[in-house]
């Protein structure tokens, strides 16, 4: 449905402005862009959007990546949009696809649990695209700018602030639009192209048993190290002592984990990603 | 030789909007305060066809939400809220006219509400049953127009107070008569030419133009129907005091539709295909003679029929 007139039943089940989702936008990038159409302060449909289904639930952010579906149809509906359309904002069908699951939760992707943006993707169209939340990829891939989490002002960049204006820094009031470019490392860049690649491979035609080939790949490529008499890397060591806050899964082994390994014991290789120098992991 | 019941399918009471001589007169106020931005006080006795006339008016008015963002609402028309008498009562009823608004405080209501109206190019505002409107909801819409009619939106927002009224009693005289400054603002901003106006329901000659409606309305299911040579009649009938108490002159639309869907019912349950002068009567005496008449209900109907909707 494009347009809705006043004698339309949708009317009265919409929103008073209607956006549509942008090629590969995030879902919560979709509802900032509401509340700015809508003249509302930040976060006030994410509030619409909270009292759904779990009112007394705090939604987290791996939340908005895999919401849940009835938030998903929500939305549509004061859209007046597909819910397919809408799916598409989040990584509900790519996941579904990938493990061959029914409804799949927050942690079969466990995204990244930092909010961060493209400045770059704001100026050009207000775009806070999918790929912002997956985790390890720490810069933006159409713009090689550095994503950023924090405001020039020192503070956490927070995705819903009430106190101020969508796509602004509710401490300083600054545009995130307004924040630098930074470059990033071609370190970074390389390993980052990796990522995108094994994470594109993956939510493009992944499929159960090709999650199982790469899970077992990553065991052998762990056990020829064991082998080998090296020491696990310092990262992953770390990484298996970090705490991940506990969200729902359907007991998968999680893809960003999943992709993680597959790159850094280079078990997936992207030959069109050309790097000679030093990876950077930090 | 005529139908038996058992043959046809049951009568179809039709709903469509009519644009009555009283609609073109009502809505052309409307339309005049839409385009010059101007303030009326619109009276009619109830159920003249008023509130059927707003929903036509913001039918048409071109309203629309498209995908991209862009919402465009020229004319809103509210009812006076039945839920209290404050301004945020009447805030809340405004908003809803917009679509699904989030619960957010007053202070931030009231000034999206501004916002959005001038965004959305609002154009005049409809207050249907306004003589149920408090003071604090006229002292509201005073404010919001004033606030929308200043920088930085420079945004003037015609106003229709539709009411309902009876005899000759002007609307809101009592209100408009206060001596605060606010009252001698709100009456300053009516219209010059017709700041107050009554419209008038139907002469004889306009019942006559309803009537030529409604039997091209329901031709399909009376053929035969001719309801215009009834038409002095029927104007006789719907002037008698018990239904004109003013004494108008005037037919009103909801008598005019309940004599003529009653006796259009009848005749068609009888098999006939065109109304005669007795089922008329009938029916006009049941309106006049035995209005206030009890019936007592004992048995199980044999069909269930929708019931009959008047307008205003």
């Amino acid at each position: 449905m494009t347009t809705i007139a006043l004698s339309d039943p949708g009317w009265q089940t919409t929103f008073p402005h209607r956006v549509t989702p942008l090629y590969e936008e995030w879902f919560a990038g979709l509802l900032l862009r509401c509340d700015e159409a809508n003249h509302w302060a930040s976060g006030t449909t994410f509030t619409c959007l909270k009292q759904v289904s779990s009112p007394n639930r705090p939604i987290l952010l791996p939340q908005l990546s895999v919401p849940m579906p009835d938030q998903v149809e929500y939305v549509a509906e004061r859209l007046a949009l597909p819910v397919q359309e809408i799916r598409s904002t989040t990584y509900l069908p790519d996941l579904a696809r990938c493990y061959g699951l029914p409804h799949p939760l927050p942690g079969d992707l466990k995204p990244s649990l930092t909010f961060r943006i493209c400045p770059v993707c704001l100026t050009e169209s207000r775009l806070l695209k999918r790929t912002l939340v997956l985790r390890y990829v720490s810069y933006c891939a159409w713009h090689e700018v550095t994503l950023l989490s924090t405001c020039q002002c020192g503070s956490p960049l927070r995705l819903f602030d009430p106190q101020s204006l969508p796509f602004t820094c509710g401490t300083c009031g600054r545009g995130w639009v307004d924040l630098p470019r930074i470059s990033p490392t071609p370190e970074r860049i390389a390993v980052t192209r990796q990522l995108l690649s094994c994470y594109e491979c993956f939510l493009s035609w992944g499929n159960p048993i090709f999650v199982n080939q790469a899970l077992h790949a990553v065991v052998h490529a762990w056990e020829e190290e064991i082998v080998r008499g090296r020491k696990l890397p310092v990262q992953r060591l770390s990484y298996r002592k970090s705490s991940y806050p506990p969200v729902e899964s359907n007991h998968v082994s999680s893809l960003s984990v999943l992709v993680l390994n597959l790159v850094k014991y280079h078990v997936y290789y992207d030959p069109k990603v050309v790097f000679w120098g030093q990876e950077d992991w930090e | 030789m005529p139908l038996s019941e058992q043959e046809r399918p049951p009568f179809v009471l039709r709903r469509n909007f009519i644009l009555t001589p009283f609609e073109k007169r009502f809505q052309g106020i409307l339309q005049n305060a839409r385009q010059n931005r101007s303030w009326h006080i619109i009276a009619a006795v109830p159920g003249s066809g008023k509130s059927l006339g707003i929903h036509d008016f913001v039918r048409h008015s071109g309203a629309y939400k498209e995908a991209d963002g862009r919402t465009f609402l020229p004319v809103l028309a509210i009812r006076a809220p039945g839920e209290g008498s404050t301004e945020q009562a009447l805030g809340q009823a405004l908003s809803d006219t917009f679509g699904v608004v989030p619960k957010m405080p007053w202070y931030a209501r009231r000034t999206w509400l501004i916002q959005e109206m001038a965004g959305d190019q609002v154009e005049c505002i409809i207050a249907d049953d306004a003589q149920d409107f408090s003071r604090h909801h006229l002292a509201f819409l005073k404010k919001l127009t004033d606030d929308l009619a200043a920088p930085p939106y420079e945004h003037p927002v015609g106003l229709c107070l539709v009411v309902a009224h009876s005899g000759n009693v002007a609307p809101f005289k009592e209100v408009f008569s206060r001596p605060e400054i606010l009252w001698r603002q709100f009456r300053r901003r009516l219209d010059t030419e017709q700041p107050i106006c009554t419209v008038l329901g139907h002469t004889a000659d306009e019942v006559r133009l309803v009537l030529t409606a409604f039997e091209d309305l329901y031709r399909s299911q009376l053929p035969d129907l001719q309801l215009r040579l009834w038409a002095d009649s029927i104007f006789e009938w719907l002037t008698h005091p018990i239904l004109d108490p003013d004494a108008t002159g005037r037919v009103t639309m909801d008598h005019l539709t309940r004599l003529v869907t009653t006796s259009l019912r009848r005749t068609y349950e009888q098999g006939a295909t065109n109304v005669t002068a007795a089922t008329l009567q009938a029916v006009a005496d049941l309106m006049i003679l035995r209005r206030d008449e009890i019936t007592i209900i004992d048995d199980v109907p044999p069909e269930e029929f929708p019931p009959e909707q008047g307008v205003g």
